[in-house]
């Protein structure tokens, strides 16, 4: 009985993914298109993603949802960022050491205010594509850092240096541009 | 001191409110900047026309479908069991093919057994009453032989040939396409995808026909309750250029047998008809399927 209940949760399991699919092929393939202009790496990225997805199921409650939607387009640009970094041949230097960054320097909460939320806004929209799907993994989807590591194919560690990088990175656009706007 | 503990905790729980604010209004930009970049996105539609995927693409994501994500497991295991099946099938059929003849022989040297493939020679050292019996077995035989030139039996039923044997998927035009090339055996239905490619509006029938192919010809599945389903009328759908439609065609309406080589669903759209394959999958795949869901949970 217990075999034949798991078995049928694989099953739904199975269509949940196949329902999934069909739905946000095309959305996918053009997410990972428009940030690596190659038709048919995004294929590879889109086929990535799923492959991702397969593995987290259990996240998505409802197929239609706009809650997947995102979590879909996180995953491709986090596949498509991955692929366009192989193809680079691109590691840094502070994720090859591991390190986390200082987290002293690390001011980004003062910039965090509602009067700061349309710089934030214009910050986010020039972050790197890199930086921005750490920052959507954890606020966006609420995700674990072992779950963020997952899906992102690394350790928790670097999970955790990718994050403080890229809180780095977004305080010094915020810095930039509530400076130069107070300058203004 | 009560009081420098006081104000201690006032300020750490001041801080962590701090945070989760800080942090809320971090996740609503960030839901707000991925809501702005998804609203330049195209429909699914928009963008299927806009891009087809590549065979190679499709294949694998049809396989990633059918294991639910467990692709690169699969391709290897698929692989070797396609290697070790070969093999072993061989073998089967060398020993088979063996013992064949080695009984065909004793039994032909040992002159009798009537009804096996000795018969001829039984007949030409038999009694000229065997020979008797064995002409009037003949055109029965052959009357059997012209029967199952014109119909065939499948699934217990008799099948009809179909009256066009070549049928295209599609053309300039419309294009007939099915959900999987290989359906699971415990699938409700078959859908099958008719898109006009071109710039006229199209018309097709809902009356969808399920054809068999046994020994390389294609012949009309006969549904369970024909009846019922011929007292319906038949819904023409109008089809405008661009645009794509899925029918469904429930196969617990038709008698199957899932062994059977390969079957097509065949449609009408402006009087032309298009075939679109597919087959079940075989008991070996679906072995192999079980096979890797028990073991995953056994891992698990």
């Amino acid at each position: 009985m217990l075999l034949y209940l798991s078995m049928l949760d694989t099953q739904e399991e199975k269509d949940k993914f196949t329902e999934i699919y069909e739905q946000y092929q095309h959305f996918c393939w053009y997410v990972a298109n428009q940030l690596l202009g190659d038709a048919h790496l995004a294929e590879d990225a889109v086929q990535d993603a799923f492959f991702a997805l397969a593995r987290h199921l259990d996240k998505i409650e409802d197929a239609e949802s706009p809650k997947t939607r995102k979590f879909l387009m996180t995953i491709v640009k986090n596949k498509a960022v991955d692929l366009l970094r192989k193809q680079h041949g691109e590691v840094s230097v502070e994720e090859l050491s591991c390190e986390p960054a200082d987290q002293g320097q690390d001011i980004l909460n003062t910039y965090i205010t509602k009067e700061n939320y349309n710089h934030l806004i214009s910050c986010i929209l020039e972050l790197d594509e890199m930086y921005r799907v750490v920052f959507e993994y954890k606020f966006v989807h609420q995700l674990r850092d072992t779950e963020i590591a997952e899906l992102l194919d690394i350790t928790p560690k670097l999970v955790n240096v990718r994050y403080f990088r890229a809180r780095k990175k977004l305080q010094q656009m915020l810095e930039k541009e509530v400076s130069g706007r107070a300058g203004k | 001191m009560r009081e420098n503990k006081k104000n201690e905790k006032g300020r750490s729980g001041h801080k962590e409110q701090k945070e989760l604010q800080q942090n809320e209004l971090l996740a609503d930009a960030f839901n707000a900047c991925m809501e702005e970049q998804m609203s330049f996105i195209p429909s699914e539609r928009e963008i299927a026309r806009m891009h087809e995927f590549s065979e190679e693409f499709k294949t694998s994501m049809e396989h990633l479908c059918r294991t639910n994500g467990k692709l690169k497991k699969q391709e290897t295991s698929a692989h070797e069991f396609v290697f070790r099946f070969h093999n072993i099938a061989a073998c089967l059929f060398l020993m088979l093919l063996i013992g064949g003849i080695c009984v065909g022989g004793y039994l032909i040297s040992e002159n009798g057994f009537p009804g096996f493939g000795g018969g001829s020679a039984a007949q030409s050292t038999g009694t000229a009453e065997d020979r008797a019996e064995a002409s009037e077995e003949i055109p029965e035989e052959t009357a059997g032989a012209s029967v199952s030139e014109e119909e065939m039996q499948f699934a217990g039923e008799a099948v009809q040939p179909a009256p066009e044997q070549e049928l295209p998927s599609g053309t300039e035009e419309v294009r007939t396409l099915v959900s999987s090339p290989v359906l699971d055996r415990e699938a409700q239905e078959v859908k099958v995808t008719i898109g006009n490619l071109g710039e006229e509006t199209l018309s097709y029938s809902k009356d969808i026909e399920l054809q068999v192919c046994m020994d390389g010809v294609w012949y009309i599945v006969p549904k369970k309750e024909e009846g019922a389903e011929e007292t319906e009328d038949i819904q023409e759908v109008k089809l405008e250029a661009g645009m794509a439609q899925d029918e469904e065609v429930w196969l617990s309406d038709y008698w199957l047998d899932y062994e059977a080589e390969k079957y097509r669903t065949v449609i009408c759209v402006d009087g032309i008809f298009f075939g679109s394959e597919f087959r079940f999958e075989t008991l070996e795949e679906g072995l192999e399927e079980a096979l890797e869901i028990n073991s995953d949970i056994s891992e698990q």
